[in-house]
């Protein structure tokens, strides 16, 4: 088998996305490799929460860029703590462009994704799901 | 808590001459120590850069942003310095830091509040126009006026 250098994980705020993590942290304490944690300022979900809404989209925006940012630095506590190493982006877009794009700029071994109960439901989440399979120049690990 | 409650001109470092990552984190350490609060600057050294060899903290466009909770700290302390020239980071987009800004917190503080203000201060310096102002700053006092003006 192949050995893991580098691991991209699209990082979100769902619980099937800590799930991931976990599974990221477990393979790189196996392996040595790198975790790139990457979040992604998701445009789907700004849009759908702009339509929902109360607030603008700036708002918006600088909620989903903080919170992502504070997903970010727990995983990298999380993943620090247990010896694993792991870098971070963050980074506005379609995760369905982003996480192929990073994962191909860093030569990556495996995509990790979670593909739980929101992305099951939330058609946007199944097409950016089915869409990172299909474009990740490696493989690609579905946590459910 | 936001960044402009934390840095005060005394906290910002301006055409730091260092050229290497290591001795510019070892300024920094010994620039906070010198301000007080630091129990043991050798140990709060190491643990930075023990961190950092687990996952570079060169968050993109130019920035550094080493942190660490450490028992060698009793409450959040931040460092921004600015190095003459751009040093070499091994940030994942490849690009050399121009500001580094070092928080530390207590081992036993707030993790929440720790990660929100480190949420906050990375969004504040991924804005392209802050970063600019900053880099463009003729004084430590006109780089806390930035901070303050792009936080309200």
């Amino acid at each position: 088998m192949k050995t893991l250098a580098t691991i991209v994980l699209n990082l979100d705020a769902s619980p099937d996305s800590q799930r991931a993590l976990h599974t990221a942290i477990r393979l790189s304490q196996l392996s040595g490799a790198t975790i790139i944690a990457v979040n992604v300022v998701n445009r789907h979900v700004v849009t759908q929460m702009a339509r929902a809404g109360d607030k603008s989209l700036p708002e918006i925006e600088i909620d989903l860029e903080e919170n992502g940012w504070r997903y970010l630095y727990a995983a990298e506590e999380n993943a620090k703590n247990a010896g694993a190493r792991i870098v971070l982006i963050q980074e506005p877009g379609y995760p369905e462009e982003i996480i192929p794009r990073i994962a191909a700029q860093h030569n990556a071994d495996l995509v990790i994704v979670a593909y739980g109960h929101r992305a099951r439901t939330d058609i946007s989440a199944v097409r950016s799901a089915e869409q990172i399979f299909e474009h990740a120049p490696c493989d690609v690990l579905v946590v459910k | 808590m936001k960044l402009s409650s934390l840095l005060t001109p005394d906290r910002v470092m301006l055409d730091v001459k260092e050229k290497n990552k290591s001795a510019l984190l070892s300024q920094m350490v010994a620039a906070l120590a010198a301000l007080g609060g630091v129990a043991d600057p050798v140990l709060l050294d190491k643990e930075i850069k023990e961190r950092e060899e687990l996952g570079n903290t060169g968050i993109g466009r130019g920035i550094g942003f080493p942190h660490s909770k450490s028992t060698q700290v009793h409450d959040i302390m931040v460092l921004l310095a600015r190095p003459a020239k751009p040093i070499e980071y091994g940030a994942i987009d490849n690009t050399p830091v121009s500001i580094v800004l070092m928080i530390v917190a207590p081992a036993d503080g707030d993790n929440n509040e720790y990660l929100h203000t480190m949420a906050r201060i990375s969004r504040l310096l991924g804005k392209s126009d802050v970063r600019q102002k900053i880099l463009a700053a003729a004084s430590p006092q006109e780089v806390v006026d930035i901070v303050k003006t792009y936080e309200t």
